[in-house]
């Protein structure tokens, strides 16, 4: 592409708006040109400007907040117990109870002491990066036959890992994910390799999808798992 | 800003509160429904906070950086959601009220700035500024334009290019005043 053409597509390229190919092979000349690229940033100042026209308007009451959870910075403050739970009202009150359910707990972790360890191992995991749960759910076809797996992962970025069966891996085009809200959000980076696996960050949070789609090229290609 | 790439709390707290009025109206301008504007509006804010160490102050302000971050979202979710075609006329009249009207909580783009950009898209030609607002606001394409629009490719083509290089030559007369 050379300097004119480049220039009739630059507001295009501003804009975000030019097609895959055209701006490829813009984007070469400019790595090379100078002066094109100069035009380009200008207008790119002049898209960003159009941005401040847009009306402003609050979001609903506690927004902020549900930001900051999501993003996982908040400390979560202590509650205060009210007085008629305070240690001194309860201890005659439920103290024998309580040493029972101690003696039953001992037993229980000793029992459960691998179940316990797994628990504390899957606690340290999650906390390794503000994470708030795994799940895996089967993927599933049009008749309910079991046909894969989808792992997902509630965090800072929420990710799915999906594996299809290989009797299926031919019918899968391309996924989505359908929010709880009824929006479909489509994955646009999902293509299956060639085990016939996926993975990627969702640009929701794993909590708000009920449930992901895989998709064929025909009606009725569709594995689907649901999000408890 | 700073605060926001070290994960302090009350920055990221003060920081949302800041620009959230604009992030939001911005968004639901996109996509016209208030619980998915809500969705992609703290979507926003957290890949902010993601990528706090990627943004360069020599390349914009903030809120510029943060607005962009917030358009290219909201026009995944309506590209993905197959959205109706919006009425360019509706379109550009709501963002002309809008710019107009200001907004009390507005702390992201001072008035002036506002102003200073309204007054040069008012000096567009309508079908100029209704290409504009397509392209810049909701991602449609010059191919998607022509569509919309009834025009040759050549034409939508022409009318993107000639309004942004319209637009370009008078911030920059108005910057010089």
């Amino acid at each position: 592409m050379r300097c004119e053409e480049t220039k009739d597509l630059a507001a295009e390229i501003a804009l975000g708006i030019a097609d895959g190919e055209e701006r490829a092979e813009a984007l070469r000349h400019l790595s090379t040109c100078g002066e094109c690229r100069r035009v380009v940033e200008q207008l790119s100042g002049v898209a960003d400007e159009l941005l401040v026209l847009a009306p402003v308007q609050e979001p609903p009451a506690g927004f902020e907040s549900r930001v900051v959870d999501a993003m996982g910075l908040r400390k979560r403050p202590r509650r205060r117990l009210p007085g008629w739970l305070s240690p001194r009202w309860l201890a005659p009150r439920v103290g024998p109870a309580l040493a029972t359910a101690a003696v039953t707990a001992a037993v229980l972790i000793a029992v459960f002491n691998d179940d316990r360890q797994t628990a504390d191992r899957y606690r340290e995991t999650l906390a390794t990066a503000n994470g708030q749960y795994f799940l895996a759910e089967p993927l599933a076809d049009a008749s309910g036959a079991r046909s894969g797996v989808a792992f997902g992962y509630e965090g800072t970025p929420s990710w799915l890992l999906l594996t299809v069966d290989p009797a299926h891996r031919g019918d899968v085009e391309t996924g989505e994910l359908v929010t709880r809200g009824g929006r479909t959000i489509p994955l646009r980076s999902f293509a299956l390799d060639p085990r016939g696996s996926w993975g990627g960050t969702i640009p929701v949070k794993l909590s708000k999808v009920a449930s992901i789609r895989l998709l064929g090229e025909r009606p009725g290609e569709v594995l689907q798992a649901s999000l408890r | 800003m700073s605060g926001l790439a070290t994960g302090d709390a009350d920055a990221a707290t003060a920081f949302t509160r800041r620009f959230q009025a604009r992030v939001y109206g911005l968004v639901l301008t996109i996509v016209r429904d208030e619980g998915t504007a809500e969705d992609v509006a703290q979507e926003t804010f957290v890949r902010a906070w993601r990528h706090a160490g990627t943004y360069d102050p020599r390349r914009g302000r903030v809120a510029t950086w943060l607005l962009t971050i917030a358009r290219n979202l909201a026009i995944d979710v309506i590209r993905g959601k197959k959205a109706e075609p919006l009425d360019p006329e509706l379109v550009a009249a709501t963002l002309q009220r809008a710019s107009a009207a200001g907004g009390p909580a507005d702390q992201a783009a001072p008035p002036d700035e506002r102003e200073r950009v309204r007054a040069a898209i008012a000096e567009l030609p309508d079908e100029q500024r209704r290409a504009l607002f397509l392209a810049a606001y909701l991602g449609r394409t010059a191919q998607e334009i022509g569509e919309l629009e009834g025009i040759p490719l050549g034409t939508a083509k022409t009318r993107i290019r000639t309004a942004m290089l319209k637009l370009r030559d008078s911030l920059e007369t108005k910057n010089e005043v």
